[in-house]
């Protein structure tokens, strides 16, 4: 059956109301489940899950190191379970918190990651950040953080995502108010903030669907290139999945200053590629990479709360403006929504459905590797 | 009517003297007599009477509620942190607000006392609230 781009859209539209109310709904969920025995012991703290909830850990990675005083690990399950669990190293017990995420819970490389981590690292904590609490990832865990939200239709993953970076969040803060690496009315002045950018988020869908048309306008080239740092590199993994899972894209990913090594000796050599640009520590370097693509002959959509820079004016072909990012850290929260009404855009524009749906030629095949990697997966 | 004090504790304990602040607004109000009412809105912190003159004394006080009420994980609270639930007991033991009097514009207190705010989750910004009664104004 046709995976419909409504399906997406209804999701987008979706987000102010998530900001509004889920996030308090998860941060108290996270209070109510983690307390200080739990973590007060806890130093290194890694991260499993697979494609959004990778994504959510690698975007959330300065935030961790920002409000608690953890070493911060983000492994992809299937790394976890085959290389990585036999070389966690502690030095006293009890020291090692293993966060599994997973939207559906079902994740069968997360589950087994899990319980490959608890053989070896026998003292460890185990909790999981999912959205079905009686799902088998649940079920191997210690402690299981209810991300659960309203059903709006599970794919793409996009609600799926947000609410994992709200998890995150909390745990980060929650982290860091128990070890006494931040102090709790600073932690309770960022939870308060989320929920009031609801209508930033709104504003963010709103920008970004008025220059559809000079997205569109674009050339799409066979490669489509999102850079980013910091916690908008996880950005950047995100948006660039959505574009392939929404628009079929041959999408790549990649951190701001590795691109300068290596992508921009890469053809096709005016590709599009989509920068994730806030102010901070790497708006300077986002410049650098932007002039640099841009003499080479590529075109650039902008991400930025800067958008008057004046050399982002002159130069990016297209300029999202995302107001409000009061803080780099948390810019995380917003630089990720554009990529879903573009990847919508191009798919109109493709006229294909989501996740090749609508290809009959591979039907057949598509849908037998779907059911066995689900069953697998 | 109500006037609010803004303090800012450095630490995590820490005792704040009230006396010059709450002169000021005496001051400031033109009183001669009255009852001046000092009072605490904050539910992990605490207000008292007792002697500034030398700090040791304040240590000795904040480090004997440390001792009586010792911040655990064991708490029956564990929304907040265990320092937030200890900092709730000790404001019970401790208490929110003070009473004294005012007379020739001056705040009546002894010689080495001082209205104390105690600090037992800081650093944070505080406020305290003061009010007058009875009050008569300097002609």
């Amino acid at each position: 059956m046709p995976l419909d781009l409504d399906l997406a859209r209804n999701q987008l539209f979706s987000l102010p109301e998530l900001y509004k109310s889920n996030f308090s709904i998860i941060d108290h969920k996270i209070r109510n489940t983690l307390n200080a025995s739990d973590l007060l012991g806890i130093k290194q703290v890694i991260i499993v899950g697979n494609g959004d909830s990778y994504f959510a850990g690698m975007a959330s990675v300065q935030t961790f190191q920002r409000y608690t005083s953890c070493i911060y690990k983000v492994v992809q399950s299937m790394r976890f379970f085959a290389y990585e669990h036999a070389f966690i190293k502690e030095y006293s017990p009890g020291q090692t918190l293993i966060l599994g995420i997973s939207a559906s819970g079902e994740s069968k490389r997360v589950v087994q990651a899990l319980q490959e981590g608890r053989k070896s690292v026998p003292g460890s904590k185990i909790f999981v950040i999912c959205g079905n609490p009686d799902s088998s990832v649940a079920r191997v865990a210690d402690k299981v953080i209810d991300v659960s939200i309203p059903d709006k239709g599970t794919a793409p993953g996009i609600r799926s995502y947000t609410a994992s970076l709200f998890g995150l969040l909390g745990i980060a803060l929650r982290l860091g108010e128990l070890q006494g690496k931040i102090h709790l009315h600073e932690a309770n002045a960022v939870r308060s903030s989320i929920p009031l950018l609801a209508p930033h988020v709104e504003k963010v869908i709103n920008n970004s669907l008025q220059l559809i048309e000079k997205i569109k306008a674009l050339p799409l080239r066979n490669v489509f290139t999102v850079v980013g740092s910091g916690n908008n590199y996880g950005t950047a993994l995100f948006s660039a999945a959505k574009f392939v899972e929404i628009a079929g894209l041959n999408a790549t990913s990649q951190d701001l200053e590795e691109w300068l090594h290596v992508e921009r000796f890469a053809y096709p050599l005016d590709s599009t590629v989509l920068v994730v640009a806030p102010m901070g520590k790497s708006f300077i370097h986002a410049k650098k990479m932007i002039k640099v693509a841009k003499t080479i002959g590529h075109h650039i959509i902008c991400l930025t709360d800067n958008p008057d820079d004046r050399f982002i004016t002159e130069t990016v072909d297209v300029c999202i403006p995302i107001y409000e990012v009061y803080d780099e850290l948390f810019s995380n929260l917003l630089m990720y929504i554009p990529s879903i009404p573009f990847a919508i855009a191009y798919a109109e524009r493709l006229e294909r459905m989501m996740f090749m749906s609508d290809n009959v030629e591979i039907k057949d095949s598509r849908q037998a590797l779907s059911k066995r990697l689900k069953e697998e997966m | 009517m109500i006037e609010i004090i803004k303090i800012k504790s450095n630490m995590q304990y820490e005792c704040l003297n009230l006396n010059q602040m709450i002169q000021e607004v005496i001051s400031k109000r033109g009183l001669k007599t009255g009852v001046c009412i000092i009072y605490n809105p904050h539910s992990t912190a605490g207000l008292f009477i007792n002697s500034y003159l030398d700090p040791k004394t304040l240590l000795d006080i904040m480090d004997t509620i440390r001792s009586l009420v010792p911040t655990r994980i064991d708490f029956h609270h564990q929304f907040d942190t265990p320092s937030d639930a200890a900092g709730h007991i000790k404001s019970v033991l401790v208490g929110n607000s003070e009473t004294v009097l005012v007379e020739n514009g001056s705040l009546c207190i002894g010689g080495s006392q001082g209205i104390l705010f105690a600090e037992f989750d800081g650093p944070r910004e505080r406020e305290v609230w003061i009010t007058f009664l009875n009050t008569e104004e300097a002609r």
